[in-house]
Formats: C-alpha cells, sequence, structure tokens
C-alpha cells in the first residue's frame, strides 16, 4: 500500500516541534549549513555549497523558486523541499513547471514526530500551497533522481516516472557531418533577444517546452557561477533557427565530458541541425573529452544524433513527474514534452 | 450471484469455452499451451459468477536465475469484468491480483511479476497491483538494405532445441546478474510448440556440433512497430563473429521474407547494447512500458532495470 499523503494547507505550521513555513530573506545561510552537512555526509565528492550559487540558483532565477522549511526551535533548517520553476508552453498556453531540487532533512535534528517523512510532509505541503490548474501554478512536479530519492519519492509524493532516461554519446572521430548550407554560424557569449521567437515557434511543435528566453538563457549559461559555456548560433538568411550550449563537465558519474547543455534548433531545419551538432563535435576535437548529450526518446534529435554517430547509452538516471493538471500526466509527457540536460538540476 | 475467485492449476479440466466473455480467451489452444504446457506450471486466477467468467488473472511463470534460482512471471491475459461501476471493475482486478500474490508471492514463492503494458492499462497495474516502470522500452532497430537473401553457409536452421541450450545458457548467461533459464524445457515450450506462431530458429555450431549461439525470429508488432524481430539471441560476448553470422542470416530472412526492418529488444546495459548499435541498429522509443511487481525489496524496479536481461523470450506478446 501506498503512504497516506499529508501537507499543510496554510503556513505557517507546527509540526511537531518544528516550525514550517515558507522561505525569508536572510533564510539562506541555515538553509546552507544544512545543505553543507547533509549532503556532506552521503557524497564522498561533495564539494560545499557556496551562498553565491545558491544566491545564483534560488534568488536570480527568472523564473522563480520556492522554498518550504521545517525549523528547529533553535532555528536551524532540519527540512527543505525546494522547486526552482519552470516557465512553460504547454499546448501554447503559459504555465509552470515545479522541479523539486535540494529536498533534505537532517536526520541529526529530527525528533519524535517529525521521524517520520518530514520531506514527504514538506512536499505535499508544497503541493497544497503551490499546485494546480491556474495559470500561475505548478502544473507538474517533476524531478530527475538517483535511485534511492526516486525510492523515497515515489511512496511519500506519487511520482510516476516519465522516462527511465537514456543519453546519447559519441568520440568527436565517430560524429558524421553533413551539408549545412546556408547556415551562419556564430559563437557567442550572449543571447540575442531574438531567441524567445525561435523559442515560441518551437513551442508549436514540442507539447510542452520551458521558455527559453534571453533572461532564462543568460541567467542559466552565462551567469552560471560555475561554468564556462560555450554558445553557438545559427542563422539563416539572418533568421535564428537554432542555438546550443555546452560546458566539459561532470554527468552520471563521469567527469570531464563535453556536455551538451541546451540545444534548441528549428524542426524543419535539419542543416542547422548539422551545423551545431559539427560545432559541438569541433570541441571535442579541439580538446578531446566524449561527448554526451541528453533528449527525450519521442524528439527527432533523439534519431538525428545517432544517425550523425551518437550510441545510446543507459543514465542511472528517471524523469520523474506528478501532475497536477488533468490530462497532462507522465504518459503524455513522455510523448510531448521537449527538454534536454539543461532543463534539469543535473548539470 | 455469489462471485467465486479460484486458482486454475495444471491436470484440471480446462474452462469451458462457453464461460469465456466474448474476445477474451485468446483462444484455447493458446491458453491451453500457455497455462497446461508452461514446463514452469500456472498462475491462472479466475472469477466466476453464475458460472461465467467474469476476470482472470493469468501469469505465466518462467525459471529465472538471481544467483539461485526463483520464479519470474509474466502478467498477460488478464482482465476483469466490465459490468457495473468502474469501481467495482477495478475491485474485481485488484482482488484477482491479489489472490495470485497471495498464493505465489509469499516468503521462497514468486520473486516478480511483471509485463508490458501501454495506455490504460498502465492505469491499471500501477494503481491496482502497484506495478512500476521498469524501463520506458526502446527497441533496437536496423534498416533491412539489399543484400544476400540466403542464410550464411555457417547459420543453420534449427527444428528445435535440445540439452546443449543449457550448455550455451551457463556460457553466455552465467555470469549476468538475473536472466530467464534457457533450456530445452522452456526454449522449445516458448518457440516450437506454441500453437499458430511460426518462429525461425537460427543457429550456428562450432565443428564438432555444439551450438555456440542461437537467434530466433518472429515477425510481427510489438510496442506499435512491424518488423523481423530477433525475439531471442544467445551468444557469448566473446563470441563476436558467432553473433555477426546470426545477424547476417537474419537479415538475409528479413529480405526473403520482405520485411523492411529487422528489431530486438535488449537491456541498455548489455555490451550487446552497443555492439548492435555499432553493427548499424539505432534505438528507437516504443509505445510500451515494462513494469513489475516485485515481492522482494532489494529485487524492485530499479534492481531490474539495471540487472535484468530481458528479451522478447520473456513476453509472449509477440
Amino acid at each position: 500500500m501506498r503512504a497516506k499523503l499529508f501537507g499543510y494547507h496554510d503556513l505557517p505550521a507546527r509540526h511537531g516541534d518544528y516550525e514550517v513555513r515558507l522561505y525569508r530573506p536572510g533564510d539562506e545561510h541555515e538553509i546552507l549549513a544544512t545543505f553543507n552537512r547533509v549532503f556532506a555526509r552521503v557524497d564522498v565528492t561533495f564539494k560545499a555549497r557556496t551562498l553565491e550559487f545558491w544566491r545564483w540558483r534560488f534568488a536570480e532565477n527568472p523564473s522563480g523558486s520556492q522554498m518550504v522549511l521545517a525549523f528547529t526551535p533553535e532555528g536551524r533548517v532540519a527540512g527543505q523541499l525546494a522547486v526552482m520553476v519552470n516557465r512553460v508552453w504547454l499546448e501554447g498556453r503559459p504555465s509552470n513547471f515545479a522541479q523539486g531540487v535540494d529536498q533534505m532533512s537532517d536526520a541529526a535534528l529530527r525528533t519524535g514526530l517529525s521521524r517520520g517523512s518530514l520531506v514527504g510532509v514538506l512536499g505535499n505541503t508544497m503541493v497544497n500551497l503551490f499546485a494546480g490548474p491556474g495559470p500561475e501554478q505548478h502544473a507538474l512536479g517533476w524531478g530527475a533522481p538517483v535511485p534511492a530519492a526516486w525510492r523515497a519519492g515515489k511512496s511519500f509524493a506519487r511520482y510516476e516516472i516519465v522516462r527511465t532516461q537514456q543519453k546519447l554519446v559519441a568520440e568527436a572521430s565517430e560524429v558524421r557531418t553533413a551539408s549545412a548550407g546556408g547556415i551562419e554560424l556564430e559563437e557567442v557569449s550572449a543571447f540575442p533577444e531574438e531567441v524567445a521567437e525561435l523559442c515560441a515557434r518551437a513551442a508549436r511543435t514540442h507539447g510542452a517546452l520551458a521558455v527559453r528566453d534571453k533572461a532564462q538563457l543568460e541567467w542559466r549559461w552565462s551567469r552560471h557561477p560555475e561554468k564556462r559555456c560555450r554558445i553557438a548560433l545559427a542563422r539563416r538568411a539572418g533568421v535564428l533557427v537554432g542555438y546550443a550550449v555546452a560546458a566539459r563537465g561532470a554527468f552520471d558519474g563521469k567527469q570531464g565530458e563535453w556536455l551538451l547543455l541546451d540545444w534548441l534548433v528549428e524542426v524543419t531545419d535539419e542543416g542547422a541541425g548539422h551545423a551545431l551538432r559539427a560545432w559541438f563535435a569541433g570541441l571535442a576535437a579541439a580538446e578531446p573529452a566524449r561527448l554526451v548529450a541528453l533528449f527525450p526518446d519521442s524528439k527527432r534529435e533523439w534519431l538525428d544524433f545517432q544517425r550523425a554517430g551518437f550510441r545510446v547509452a543507459p543514465t542511472r538516471y528517471f524523469l520523474i513527474a506528478r501532475q497536477y493538471l488533468r490530462g497532462y500526466g507522465a504518459q503524455w509527457m513522455n510523448r510531448h514534452w521537449y527538454y534536454t540536460l539543461g532543463d534539469t538540476d543535473l548539470v | 450471484m455469489a462471485l467465486t475467485i479460484q486458482e486454475w492449476k495444471p491436470g484440471e479440466a480446462l474452462p469451458d469455452e462457453a464461460a469465456w466473455p466474448a474476445g477474451c480467451a485468446g483462444g484455447r489452444a493458446e491458453w491451453e499451451w500457455r497455462h497446461a504446457h508452461n514446463p514452469r506450471g500456472a498462475r491462472v486466477f479466475l472469477a466466476r459468477e453464475d458460472g461465467r467468467i467474469v476476470g482472470q488473472h493469468a501469469l505465466v511463470p518462467h525459471a529465472a536465475w538471481i544467483g539461485r534460482e526463483v520464479v519470474f512471471a509474466e502478467n498477460v491475459g488478464s482482465f476483469a469484468r466490465r459490468g457495473g461501476s468502474g469501481l467495482a471493475r477495478e475491485a474485481l482486478y485488484a482482488r484477482l491480483g491479489r489472490a495470485a500474490a497471495e498464493a505465489h508471492a509469499q516468503a521462497g514463492g514468486d520473486l516478480v511479476h511483471y509485463g508490458y503494458v501501454a495506455g490504460a492499462e498502465w492505469r491499471v497495474v500501477n494503481g491496482l497491483l502497484d506495478g512500476e516502470v521498469v524501463r520506458n522500452q526502446t527497441a533496437l532497430v536496423r534498416a533491412v538494405e539489399a543484400g544476400p537473401r540466403e542464410l550464411p553457409s555457417a547459420v543453420e536452421r534449427l527444428q528445435r532445441f535440445d540439452h546443449q541450450a543449457k550448455w550455451l545458457c551457463d556460457r553466455a548467461a552465467g555470469s549476468l546478474p538475473a536472466f530467464t533459464v534457457r533450456d530445452e524445457a522452456f526454449l522449445n515450450w516458448r518457440f516450437v510448440a506454441r500453437p499458430g506462431v511460426a518462429y525461425e530458429l537460427l543457429g550456428v555450431r562450432d565443428g564438432a556440433g555444439v551450438l555456440r549461439g542461437y537467434a530466433v525470429l518472429a515477425r510481427g508488432a510489438f510496442g506499435g512497430r512491424h518488423a523481423l524481430w530477433v525475439a531471442d539471441f544467445l551468444v557469448p560476448l566473446a563470441e563476436l563473429e558467432v553473433a555477426e553470422l546470426l545477424l547476417d542470416g537474419a537479415l538475409a530472412r528479413a529480405r526473403a521474407l520482405g520485411e523492411h526492418e529487422l528489431a530486438t529488444l535488449l537491456p541498455e546495459w548489455s555490451p550487446w547494447f552497443e555492439v548492435l548499435q555499432r553493427s548499424g541498429f539505432l534505438v528507437h522509443a516504443l509505445d510500451v512500458f515494462l513494469y513489475a511487481r516485485p515481492f522482494a525489496r532489494k529485487f524492485d524496479e530499479v534492481w531490474l532495470r539495471d540487472h535484468w536481461w530481458v528479451t522478447l523470450a520473456d513476453t509472449l506478446r509477440i
């Protein structure tokens, strides 16, 4: 039997010895203290998170974020459920998805009643407060957990698997290039305003697509506090028809690979795909490392990259979701949602 | 109007054909083959009302090896009546599933019940049986180009499997963490004796006549895709040349049969998954999930995703 779902409908609330409430400016110091304590215990490769990174991720995200927190009487953070909001085009309408990140509870601070699933309570409180069918609410809660987190999430939060995620990999020498006739490729350090128009056109093809406008992309890639990202734009007759973002980094337990962080190409423009893929492979030719990309297997990029020499390989990740808007469940998302590695918090 | 749920066991009379609701029996010969002739026995629970069958939970057990022999059983052909309210129908489906689990999934019993589902069927197994997704199933698919239509001389058609199948299984799969045991009894039941389905069995032998590898071919649709399917494939990983011969043989048969695609299912962690991609196969999404209902915490859907060598031999859907 599945666990019964419980969450608060009004905050602040008492939960055993704890006060459960939303984030207030200044909480980040205690959040970080708990985060660095909890994750250092479970990850031998863990590097302490900085205040700069926290502010970038949560305070500066143009699409917003929300945090439900449990505080001890001494004011320490015993648990957190945080989401990064994605502004989304959902079948042509503006909507929001909420990606669960940094879920934690500090066992050392948990007592009495609160020894149950504190994260589960915080998660269901988040749902009660923010999820629903309205345009300002979260239409979908989602995440890309490792197996241990999935095992917890499915029983306490009723998540379903959208996809057992696989990746596309290739060595630079294995990538086959093809004619990109008429495409002008340019490497840049900032995104143009017209990227929002490219995204709006793509949203007519993809049932669900996170908004990729200048503000969002520059926050995500140009102002990332730890990544130095390479950005390429593809234009045809002066019109932006695609872009790609790449960086060396860690993903799925491997370090230093060339990760295709984001990719959006006009569906009808094969040449733009060829040009941007050649640019991506060129990065690895100049600075050798394996190339890695991630797309839904329901989208054309999945096969385009294979035809260009990439192979499919497993990852340990699941893409999971819980729907709050009728008709847009995990199976619908499996078929219609376009995302890349950069949509997740894995990079 | 009393509803009864009873287990049917091999050796008992087959349920009267007239008792089945229209369209649910799947053919008497197929039902008998699945449940009365399976060398691992049967797991069939029938709900009857006024002498008529109003629901069935049908599992097809296989001997699986996980370092010890256990039972994995495929849920295929289960249904519950549509009469009454929706909830009533669901309750019967769930009751039948619970009866099967109570009878066969206690300690030392079946380890995993599983199946391939899509669409509304997934709602039922997830909501009523606590099934979880093992993987969104993909297929390795290769276009069949022009080429020879005859089998390579080193590839022979097998009429049936013999005791060497188990030798091959021990050599090729012995180090795998979880797999259905391929012995003479299983393979002949699965691929030779099935009524109305003509599988083609290809084999490669060494100079002494010992089976080095086999491939089983089946024409049809699976997961929304029509192809010539390699329904099962077993070759020791070190013997790539045997795999290449069998692949050439399968392509030749596809050409001879006028099929445009050769396809197969393999777990993505298997080295063969990469080998076949390097041989020209692309990975396509299918319309089905593999789900599991595990009965031991350790062997949950995540473990199964990462450890279970599962092929189309493990499903009767083709």
